[in-house]
């Protein structure tokens, strides 16, 4: 499935022009872009722009949370007047390493997707120029920080705007971002000794991984232990050696065999 | 989905490995390294002193950061002239950043003005394996009883960028302050940020 994914970009890569003026800043180790997923921006719609970064073979970028090393791209935007960004949509991101040491990360190309909202005033016939200031940690057995200052600039029409040529790289993007569960899914877990015990009700997978979105509440290093269920799966995850207090809740992305990702915020209980 | 299956292959091999704990509130595990000038040391024979183990590598951005702008080496001054025990640990492998030979590191040290008590050498990665350090910095403390008291990040600013360290809010001396002045610490375990501790396995 990741490799039909990667598939898509690079065709897509292959044909585009439009949008990108010049060819990308190259840094070390990686080459990034500012793209966006429509043509043109309009007044009062939102859209979708992403930094699309393809790392050299063997080195990677990190995931929102980054594990035991490591550090997530950041990004510090300059809009025009009326302009909004959100927060990074974070693909399900990939283990890394496999010792005592393991982080999340991709080291395949990877667009973080961020919805920028035009306001409602936006000049017709003007143009939007969004310009971020990207830092990044890219690493393979060594790290290395890079930056850049990305600009795209988007004509403002008033009439529906047409897919980008990296529309087909966005809509593939939101095929792997963590959604919200099933409706039919519940999830909730038990704090044990060393472990929680998480427990989704209502699924059925062959296997899951569970990715953390917050710092030091599992061992990212420790195996995870997958068993199906009667209605349902479980996940054995060890703590932290640094969590100190069972948190309310258990919160990460967890991603099924069918390669879907999905948003899980777990109540944590005591066992009685 | 590959990727899971062979997760789960290594999953079922690191269940043999013996589980090394190192957690605050709990004994410190005991150790004994060598430092740059072959000195023996042991966590041990520091009972009734303060300890603080700060895991290194000079090619880390964010070790660096640290070092290039003096903050290591003040921290290492203002602490070892306050009683501290400071133990710089070096745990990068042959042929990864960050391994030195002892006349490296003597060099080094005296080249950046680094004055730690020592510095361990440990490129077996025992002793970084004992404490589970995962990143350059990593710091731990240990109180005068032998009890960990505090596991994590040196500072609150996980980046390179040299301008954080001004900014900075110090885990360690916050810690080693409110302790020694008999006040419970505050953040007594972070996430250590920083380069993955360069271990041969």
């Amino acid at each position: 499935m990741l490799a039909a994914r990667f598939a898509i970009a690079c065709t897509v890569i292959a044909s585009a022009s439009a949008l990108v003026s010049g060819s990308p800043p190259e840094t070390e180790h990686l080459k990034v872009q500012l793209l966006s997923d429509s043509s043109s921006a309009t007044p009062g719609r939102p859209l979708w722009v992403g930094l699309y970064f393809e790392v050299e073979k063997q080195w990677h970028i990190y995931w929102t949370n980054p594990g035991d090393s490591g550090e997530p791209p950041r990004v510090t935007w300059n809009l025009p007047d009326g302009f909004q960004a959100g927060e990074i949509q974070w693909p399900a991101p990939a283990r890394l390493g496999s010792g005592s040491v393991v982080d999340y990360g991709y080291e395949e190309p990877v667009l973080l997707p961020i919805e920028v909202r035009p306001p409602a005033k936006a000049r017709l016939g003007s143009t939007a120029t969004l310009s971020a200031k990207v830092t990044w940690l890219v690493c393979r057995d060594i790290c290395v920080p890079g930056k850049a200052d990305l600009t795209l600039s988007l004509p403002v029409r008033a009439t529906p705007s047409l897919p980008s040529a990296w529309h087909a790289l966005f809509e593939a993007t939101r095929s792997h971002t963590p959604r919200p569960m099933p409706a039919g899914w519940k999830a909730n877990a038990v704090s044990e000794k060393d472990q929680f015990v998480l427990t989704i009700h209502g699924a059925s997978a062959t296997t899951a991984l569970f990715f953390p979105l917050v710092e030091d509440q599992i061992d990212n290093a420790a195996p995870q232990e997958f068993n199906a269920v009667k209605g349902g799966m479980r996940l054995t995850l060890k703590k932290s050696d640094r969590l100190l207090k069972a948190p309310e809740t258990l919160d990460g992305v967890l991603e099924v065999s069918s390669g879907r990702a999905y948003v899980v915020s777990a109540p944590v209980a005591s066992p009685r | 989905m590959k990727k899971i299956a062979l997760w789960v292959l290594l999953a079922a091999v690191a269940l043999v490995l013996p589980a090394w704990a190192a957690r605050v509130g709990e004994k410190a595990p005991d150790f004994t390294a060598t430092d740059s000038h072959g000195v023996t040391h042991t966590l041990s024979q520091y009972a009734g002193k303060y300890v603080v183990l700060e895991w290194h590598n000079n090619g880390c951005p964010y070790v660096r950061k640290q070092y290039n702008s003096g903050n290591m080496q003040k921290l290492q001054r203002e602490w070892t002239d306050r009683g501290v025990i400071w133990l710089t640990v070096i745990s990068s492998a042959p042929g990864m950043q960050g391994y030195v030979t002892a006349d490296e590191e003597n060099a080094y040290m005296k080249q950046v003005n680094a004055v730690p008590t020592a510095a361990l050498l440990d490129p077996t990665g025992k002793l970084g394996h004992l404490y589970d350090a995962k990143t350059s910095p990593h710091m731990f403390i240990i109180d005068p009883s032998g009890t960990l008291i505090y596991d994590g990040a040196i500072d609150d600013q996980p980046t390179p960028d040299p301008a954080s360290v001004a900014v900075a809010k110090n885990y360690v001396s916050q810690a080693l302050t409110e302790v020694m002045g008999g006040k419970p610490i505050s953040v007594p375990t972070s996430r250590p940020y920083g380069c993955s501790v360069k271990y041969a396995d």
